[in-house]
């Protein structure tokens, strides 16, 4: 089992796709570090001398405009448009580096080869784990790379609740480590995004064999993203705890109706795991290889 | 060694494209599977490989019921239809990834099976680069390699030059053991008849008793 998940995995990362998410991703993070050093880092860094003059050089008034660690960050940078568009095209990233790989090798007959050599079973849970970790890497990477980013220009200190440069609320989920420890915070949602990333490319691997078509196999996942969040939100939000669309943004400011809190989160992504692995798994282990 | 189909039949979509066939495979010679266009000769091998599952009968090797006793062949090589590989590595590379799934093969093992069906193991070029010629004697390495028990082989001339066929011809040739299965699928009844020892002939998803033959 160690052999054919460490070469699943080996392919994964050696994929044309994995190169081409983390170009992207890295790409989105590289714009949005260069927008918020210039215009948040930079003019608030300006007003902030400004006020210490006023100030007969006490620097304690200017508190109200230092920049903390999460302002600079994809995950909850607020004044550009680059986090809406990250955390909108998520899935798509999160599928493209080996989403279609199993779609792919089992319309080529590639399965056939793997499968009299080690079984369906193991195939399956490597091809499973490989796509997982993939969808996972190429969502959380540029969420880490930004961090990082931010973490060379801006300091790691809590956000004052009362600044109002918080995206967050004292009742949204994680405020406690939001407001104390900034990077856990991070950390904390950047693992969520990783778990979401795997489970969008696992759910366009699952659901290629009944769409026969990579492009709308792809595309799956970014479109259940927009109807849950432009459809059901619209109509029921109350359920945004329950709506992955409106939890994949570390920047809690966009939904707050229901309130996001661990426990929904928790069960809907665990069921959701359950959900994907499950008619992964119980729907290939039986299938004929052939091609459909 | 030894392969048992009794009264096997598969129905794809409610069409019997394996239609109760009982036959005994045993090692030791070259059989060969012939007959027209969609008759059944590539699900006969899936069916072997355990790749698909019967509708209805059994399927035994060395006694042990595939689906039951064991879910795969112990040992078995396969080339089906169009050999399939992964694009974005070379032929080399290829054959290393599966060598590893399989176990026990030494990279000199793989080294020579290429050079054996006539490739080239330092060739940089990657499997999408590769002609059909060559992309088919890869399908032939990969099903050669390591020399299983069972070798299940779909159409192995296809698209092989002149010279090529007489060397894919020794390759299978001296691949005939007591203890091994060889079986080769092809529509050009000549090739089947020089090749193979014992040629089984297939019609509609059954495969034909000698007086049906003839007739
Ligand atoms: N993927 C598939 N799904 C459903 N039916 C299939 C599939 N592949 C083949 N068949 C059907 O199974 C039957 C047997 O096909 P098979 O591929 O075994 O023929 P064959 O004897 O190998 O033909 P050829 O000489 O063209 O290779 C045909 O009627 C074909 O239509
Ligand atoms: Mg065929």
């Amino acid at each position: 089992m160690a052999t054919i998940i460490a070469m699943e995995f080996k392919k994964m990362m050696r994929s044309r796709g994995m190169r081409a998410a983390l170009l992207a991703g890295a790409l989105i993070v590289v714009l949005q570090t260069g927008w918020s050093f210039r215009h948040i880092y930079l003019e608030n860094e300006q007003s902030y001398r400004k006020i210490a003059e006023w100030t007969y050089g006490d620097p304690g008034y200017g508190r109200w405009f230092e920049c903390t660690i999460l302002e600079g960050w994809l995950g909850c940078e607020s004044f550009s448009s680059y986090n809406m568009l990250y955390f909108l095209i998520l899935p798509i990233l999160a599928v493209m580096p080996y989403g279609l790989s199993f779609y792919n090798e089992w319309q080529s007959t590639y399965s056939a080869q793997i499968i009299v050599r080690c079984g369906r079973g193991k195939y399956l849970w490597a091809k499973y784990l490989a796509t997982f970790i993939s969808g996972g890497i190429a969502a959380a990477l540029p969420l880490l790379l930004s961090l990082l980013l931010s973490a060379c220009y801006l300091p790691a200190i809590p956000t004052d609740p009362v600044s109002l440069q918080t995206v967050l609320m004292d009742r949204s989920m994680w405020a406690f480590l939001y407001f104390e420890h900034p990077v856990c915070y991070a950390l904390a949602y950047t693992g969520l995004d990783f778990v979401y990333g795997g489970l969008f490319a696992c759910i366009t691997m699952t659901a290629a064999r009944w769409l026969r078509n990579r492009f709308g196999a792809a595309m799956l996942p970014v479109l259940l993203h927009c109807i849950g969040y432009y459809c059901i939100y619209n109509l029921l939000p109350e359920t945004e705890s329950y709506l992955f669309s409106l939890y994949l943004d570390p920047n809690q400011s966009w939904g707050m109706v229901g309130e996001i809190s661990t426990g929904p989160v928790v069960l809907t992504t665990v069921l959701l795991a359950a959900a994907v692995t499950g008619i992964f798994i119980g729907s290939n282990r039986k299938r004929d290889v052939l091609t459909d | 060694m030894e392969i048992e189909l009794t009264n096997v039949t598969k129905t794809i979509k409610g069409a019997d494209v394996l239609k109760n066939i009982t036959y005994t495979f045993r090692g030791g010679c070259i059989y060969g599977v012939s007959g027209k266009n969609g008759c059944g000769k590539t699900m006969l091998m899936r069916i072997i490989a355990g790749l698909i599952y019967p509708s209805s009968g059994e399927i035994r090797i060395n006694g042990k019921r595939l689906g039951k006793d064991i879910s795969f062949p112990e040992s078995i090589g396969l080339l089906i239809e169009n050999p399939a590989f992964l694009p974005d590595y070379t032929g080399y590379e290829n054959l290393k990834l599966l060598a590893k799934v399989q176990g026990g093969l030494s990279d000199a093992d793989i080294r020579g099976v290429l050079q054996e069906v006539g490739l080239d193991p330092e060739d940089k070029r990657k499997f999408y680069k590769y002609s059909l010629g060559m992309r088919q004697r890869l399908g032939i390495a990969a099903a050669v390699m390591g020399r299983p028990q069972i070798i299940l082989l779909d159409e192995p001339i296809n698209a092989i030059d002149a010279d090529g066929v007489e060397e894919i011809r020794g390759i299978i040739r001296g691949l005939i053991h007591e203890d091994r299965i060889i079986l080769i699928a092809c529509h050009d009844k000549e090739e089947m008849d020089y090749m193979a020892d014992i040629v089984i002939p297939m019609s509609e998803g059954r495969i034909l008793s000698e007086t049906e033959e003839k007739g």
